[in-house]
């Protein structure tokens, strides 16, 4: 198997942007999420004026885990996008423009920025991606998939890299729907991009010899109306491709509530501090988790806080994240330290 | 890497009434025409418009016949297939779609529906019903790459099947036609008024149209125990990106020509050993010269030996499930030794200047096809399909 690094990541959430802001804030545990995202790459911007918001928050988390990288676009890299509702927005808009007045006076721009791979296929443009550019669909499961898919393409030489991106934009229709059928969540919605860069350890370029993490163990599984049965064989599939127990694991990252997978490892989750972005929340927590491996020991000041009660996990060496849905789909992901050993 | 068959085919497309792929194959090849001039499904309007639309009895909202026509395709490529139930289990299964659950989405809110409903409003919520519904047990995928959708989850499967993380992978597309698309289509002005020519130098643009298309794809060795048919090998698959603009092709078909290149390096084989090519063929003006120059690039002089056609003269654009259709045509040419035509081709394109077997189909042995997809995003795919060798 290819061995991966994660070499750059990249984000945008409402706390700012940039990964350094996410960081902030839930090191500092102060909650953003309360409202839309109101600050912007500028640059990014300009390149998509006509676009809608969720390509926006795509290019700017590609943005930056390419300049995080050190280099500005790749011809021969892949690009990987996670949706879970897409350009909803726009589309609400061309609808409600065909119904309440004549369709000649639709914007064509509402309706070719709303179709799913929008966001990959802007990124792919503004940043020369020439590699293939796929979109998947799926609930917070999803980044971890986008992933899987990145590390098959360069595994099987279809690529030389891979960005994987995902991003969700505040929309009043998922809002409404998540919040009137699921009432007992009671979440907090939440919008943005997160994006990380992955490529094989051994063709580093000197460029970037700094690599956050090594990508080590995953799996999905989806099991119709057993969402907690396909976790756990996600989890125990990443373990066993990482050649791990259990007890190696230093913490536990993800929203998926649930008390008795990991019994004596922590389990942390931001969304109460970033709200719920879908499949977005498991990108930040996959990037918080690359972050953190990337400090290995002692704990990184990101977890910290949330490490407090567990005194004896002085120090990461893997972390898993994991997401899972009502629907029965499930997957996991082990992020290691580089240089750590199973 | 494993060796990869396709080892059963199920559709439901416009044209007549079909129980079998068979009965689709004859009324293809003969140049059947299924796109008439039809009200849109929804709005309210005086407007016409061409399309190639699925009939049903009774008649039925796009949400449901969404869901109506992918199980009975299913269904079809299940039967095919001889899988056991406990094969079924072990499956996966990818579906490609550019609507994907749009529609029942919609549906549920002007309903006002209050029931427990997160999960059936979810985009992914077709593959998941249809893996539970079948009892497909593997892992279920739904990606979604515009017009190169269904092209794109027969390559995903594919290449799960040659690495080795599968032994039996279902690939499908499915969309049906909705005022949302043919709204937006027109307003980016590219369906036609006249009939749909590909290649034609009066080609006007494209008809929409409707389907849903699902292949079994196996590992050689396990369809070799079971004793499964095969309707032909997947030898090569690439998806490459133009980089160019969200909705207009990129010019000289660079994206194109790069998938084309990659899917024949992975094969195995020469351009000269491909018979067929079942080309995207929007009749587009942009699309129909960006393909030509493409497979032009790709493929040297083979170009002119090559057959190109385009199936969309006749099922219209079938979205997300166009690339599994056209597939499914290529392997069919494979087995029957038959080149479905282009028809309502008339006058020759100088810059199109391919062998484009124009309105009868053509009779040739066919030993490896290509099948092209291209969408917006500058999303391209190829993927190449070849007889199995004499064992």
């Amino acid at each position: 198997m290819t061995r991966l690094a994660v070499a750059g990541v990249g984000a945008i959430s409402p706390a700012g942007v940039g990964v350094s802001t996410l960081a902030e804030a839930t090191t500092l545990g102060r909650c953003v999420a309360a409202g839309p995202i109101s600050e912007t790459n500028v640059a990014v911007l300009k390149k998509i004026r006509r676009s809608a918001a969720i390509t926006l928050y795509a290019a700017t988390a590609v943005e930056e885990a390419l300049r995080d990288c050190g280099v500005s676009g790749f011809a021969d890299c892949a690009l990987i996008s996670g949706v879970t509702n897409g350009a909803l927005n726009f589309s609400a808009d061309f609808h409600h423009t065909l119904v309440t007045e004549a369709k000649e006076t639709a914007s064509p721009t509402l309706f070719s920025e709303s179709v799913l791979n929008a966001p990959a296929g802007n990124a792919s443009i503004i940043f020369n991606i020439r590699g293939p550019v796929y979109s998947i669909i799926g609930g917070q499961s999803i980044a971890i998939k986008a992933l899987m898919l990145a590390a098959t393409l360069i595994e099987t030489r279809r690529a030389q890299r891979a960005i994987v991106v995902c991003a969700e934009e505040r929309n009043e229709l998922s809002s409404f729907c998540y919040s009137r059928f699921n009432p007992k969540a009671a979440r907090v919605f939440s919008e943005g991009a997160g994006a990380l860069l992955i490529e094989p350890v051994d063709e580093r370029r000197p460029i970037n010899p700094v690599e956050l993490c090594t990508i080590t163990g995953y799996a999905a599984y989806t099991i119709p109306g057993s969402p907690h049965l396909a976790l756990q064989r996600a989890i125990d599939g990443a373990l066993s491709m990482a050649d791990l127990e259990a007890a190696d694991i230093g913490v536990a990252v993800s929203d998926y509530k649930t008390a008795t997978l990991f019994r004596e490892i922590p389990t942390l989750s931001f969304s109460d501090c970033l709200g719920y972005a879908f499949c977005v929340s498991t990108m930040w927590n996959i990037i918080l988790a690359a972050m953190a491996c990337g400090g290995g020991c002692p704990v990184n000041p990101l977890f910290a806080a949330g490490l407090k009660k567990y005194a004896k996990h002085s120090e990461i060496n893997h972390v898993i994240i994991y997401a899972a849905e009502e629907d029965g789909d499930a997957s996991a992901i082990i992020l290691s330290r580089v240089g750590a050993s199973s | 890497m494993n060796n990869v068959w396709v080892t059963a085919m199920g559709l439901v497309a416009p044209l007549r009434p079909f129980d079998t792929v068979e009965t689709f194959w004859g009324a293809l090849t003969s140049g059947e025409d299924s796109i008439k001039l039809q009200a849109p499904p929804l709005l309210n309007t005086n407007q016409k418009w061409l399309t190639a639309a699925i009939e049903t009895e009774p008649v039925l909202r796009p949400e449901d016949k969404f869901f109506y026509i992918a199980e009975a395709a299913l269904k079809m490529a299940i039967g095919d297939s001889g899988l056991s139930a406990e094969e079924l289990l072990g499956a996966d299964m990818v579906i490609g779609s550019i609507l994907g659950n749009v529609l029942s989405r919609e549906r549920q809110l002007i309903d006002g529906n209050i029931q427990n409903r997160t999960v059936e409003a979810s985009l992914s919520y077709p593959v998941r019903y249809l893996g539970q519904h079948f009892e497909i047990g593997g892992r279920l995928s739904a990606i979604s790459t515009a017009c190169a959708s269904g092209t794109d989850a027969v390559g995903i499967a594919a290449r799960s099947i040659a690495t080795g993380e599968a032994e039996v992978v279902i690939a499908g597309g499915i969309d049906v036609l909705s005022d949302f698309a043919l709204a937006g289509f027109n307003l980016l002005q590219a369906l036609t008024e006249d009939k749909v020519r590909p290649f034609d130098k009066k080609r006007t643009g494209l008809a929409l149209g409707e389907g849903a298309a699902f292949l079994v794809i196996e590992a050689e060795r396990h369809a070799l125990a079971r004793g499964a048919k095969c309707y032909g090998r997947v030898l090569g698959y690439a998806s490459r990106a133009d980089a160019s603009h969200l909705t207009a092709p990129h010019r000289e078909g660079r994206g194109l020509a790069s998938a084309i290149a990659n899917a024949l390096s992975q094969s195995g084989l020469n351009a000269s050993d491909i018979n067929y090519i079942n080309a995207h063929g929007t009749a587009t003006v942009y699309n129909d010269l960006m393909e030509t120059k493409a497979i032009k690039l790709a493929f040297g002089e083979a170009a002119y030996t090559t057959y190109v056609s385009s199936t969309k003269s006749m099922l219209g654009h079938a979205f997300g499930a166009s690339g599994v259709i056209e597939a499914l045509c290529a392997l069919m040419a494979i087995n029957t030794g038959v080149i479905p035509p282009t028809i309502n081709y008339r006058y020759p394109d100088p810059q199109c200047d391919l062998n484009y077997v124009p309105n009868t189909a053509k009779a040739t042995p066919v030993g490896a096809a290509m099948s092209l997809s291209a969408g917006f995003g500058g999303q391209n795919a190829a993927v190449i399909f070849a007889r199995r060798p004499q064992i």
